[in-house]
């Protein structure tokens, strides 16, 4: 029997361990790896904030596996719009679904479509230069704002507003994010958690980091913070430690300050045209209060988006499947599999759960016949879909290292595009 | 700054961390298991999977537990930083103060 040909849909952390996972078979002869960007990495590029790069880091493992002479990169191509399940299923022995999850989860309160209202997928995705973000024009003018959410994610959106821009120039941060960022007129972020201290989904390292950035002041009520602390495990134990500390410090006066309020359950966004303050209830006491805001960022998780022709449990917001198997033949992993949570070392074992289930089906799965590796990338050029290679996106890294030179940091990403697809093709 | 691995894990490696470890920095050596601190991201990955809670950010590092920061860095003195834990085997070895403990209850050194 001839090697086995693979495609996975999504280059990043997901799709990638499922690569790993694949290389380490020795009946797998070549994967394809497919992303609607014309960029690997996925979230690792487009949702770890610019300022941990030692998280970036990861990179270097990644790019060793696409790297690999039996694997290429196939960016710029959409699933379900360039090519169908159908196309995949016609040429690839197996194909393994990681897509992630990029859209926002809804609060569903009143005023939450209000203008000025933003989830946090899509102001993420702006300050790392995604190339399908929308500019963040609620940032102008803005004196308060207000993050709804109690995770890593509300952490990020928090951090990068209060921080001075100064800060962020030796980041890959597009120029014209770190302009926007500069025009800030922002002197009060809220931080809104429903529950309590004990509750927050924080890890102790972000907020610290919060904690340590200089020139901010960080607001906490000290009432918010008496939970009960017996039998805390050690994050949330670490993270009380760490918020008795901000409650114990004395504000300096300073120009931006950040209040992480606990206990505070959004119940809607007031407004007149555009978004202006966020009420919000103590669970506990029924009792509101009420904050000004010119933006309203919701980080209370991501959602992912159905592929086209693949079932989805729309309750969940997943693909369902058993191990990692939608059907045989098919195979998901990542978040499209088991909803949004996790750190990126998480999506291994997934990975390595979904590629035992599709090398155990391999045996009993029909080998596509006629399908010449040439065969999809002549399908694409067919379709007249410029699709970004390997080479192509090395192309576009050595782009933007020359970026970084001129700013005096690594790299400075590439937001627009056409300009990438341009660059590639050179 | 980097994730360490503490006493907890001598004679125990559940070696459930290594699985999860997005980079490889997790090495195993005879009696324990090791981050090498130069190529830990810092992603937290490890920390609550450990069966043995004997994982912790260099910060958290409880005070009878300071030591092993520069225990796991020492480790890897001889061999620096190898890039991914698949290539190498440092079973047959451990740092000195690991070395010098006597057998954990339960665990894989009791003969």
């Amino acid at each position: 029997m001839t090697g086995r040909r693979i495609a996975i849909v999504g280059a990043g952390p997901a799709g990638l361990y499922a690569l790993q996972a694949l290389l380490t078979r020795p009946e797998v002869a070549g994967v394809d790896v497919f992303d609607r960007l014309p960029v690997p990495y996925g979230l690792v590029r487009y949702g770890v904030a610019a300022d941990h790069p030692k998280t970036r880091a990861v990179v270097r493992v990644f790019h060793r596996l696409l790297a690999d002479p039996r694997v290429r990169f196939l960016g710029n191509v959409t699933i379900g719009t360039h090519l169908q399940r159908d196309d995949l299923r016609a040429h690839y022995d197996a194909v393994v679904y990681a897509t992630g999850a990029r859209l926002d989860r809804d609060l569903g309160i009143a005023g939450e479509t209000l203008p000025g209202s933003l989830g946090a997928a899509e102001f993420v995705s702006w300050y790392s230069g995604h190339p399908d973000a929308v500019p963040a024009d609620a940032l102008a003018g803005a004196r308060s704002a207000v993050v709804i959410g109690a995770g890593n994610v509300a952490l990020d959106v928090v951090r990068i507003l209060g921080k001075d821009p100064a800060s962020l120039r030796d980041t890959d941060m597009p120029d014209e994010v770190l302009a926007a960022l500069s025009r800030s007129t922002l002197t009060d972020i809220h931080l809104l958690a429903r529950r309590g201290p004990a509750d927050a989904r924080f890890s102790p390292l972000e907020l610290r980091e919060l904690g340590d950035v200089p020139d901010l002041d960080i607001l906490v009520d000290r009432a918010d913070l008496a939970a009960d602390r017996a039998g805390l495990s050690g994050d949330a134990g670490r993270n009380l430690t760490l918020l008795d500390g901000l409650a114990d410090r004395t504000p300096a006066g300073r120009g931006r300050r950040i209040h992480l309020h606990f206990w505070h359950r959004p119940i809607r966004i007031e407004g007149d045209g555009r978004v202006g303050a966020v009420v919000a209830e103590d669970p506990r006491t029924g009792t509101t209060v009420r904050y000004p805001a010119d933006i309203v960022l919701r980080a209370i998780g991501y959602r992912a988006v159905p592929v086209p022709g693949l079932p989805f449990d729309d309750d969940r917001a997943i693909v369902p499947h058993t191990d990692g198997r939608i059907a045989p033949g098919e195979y998901v992993t990542g978040w499209l599999g088991r909803g949004p949570s996790g750190v990126i070392g998480t999506n291994r074992p997934d990975a390595v759960r979904a590629v035992a289930s599709l090398v155990a089906d391999l045996p009993t799965l029909p080998q596509r016949p006629g399908t010449a590796p040439s065969a999809v990338p002549a399908l694409l050029a067919a379709r007249g879909v410029p699709v970004v290679d390997w080479a192509g996106w090395l192309r576009i890294e050595a782009h933007e290292a020359q970026l970084g030179a001129r700013r005096g940091t690594a790299t400075v990403k590439l937001v627009d595009r056409a300009r990438m697809l341009a660059i590639a093709a050179t | 700054m980097a994730f360490v691995i503490t006493q907890g894990c001598v004679d125990i490696k559940d070696k459930t961390c290594l699985t999860v470890c997005p980079v490889d920095c997790i090495y195993e050596g005879e009696r324990m298991t090791y981050i090498q601190p130069l190529e830990c991201i810092d992603c937290g990955a490890c920390a609550p999977q450990c069966p043995q809670d004997a994982i912790y950010y260099e910060l958290d590092l409880p005070a009878d537990r300071q030591e092993y920061a520069r225990v796991n860095a020492e480790f890897f003195d001889d061999i620096g930083s190898p890039g991914s834990s698949s290539t190498v085997d440092l079973t047959d070895r451990d740092h000195e103060t690991v070395r010098a403990l006597p057998a954990t209850p339960g665990g894989t050194h009791e003969r």
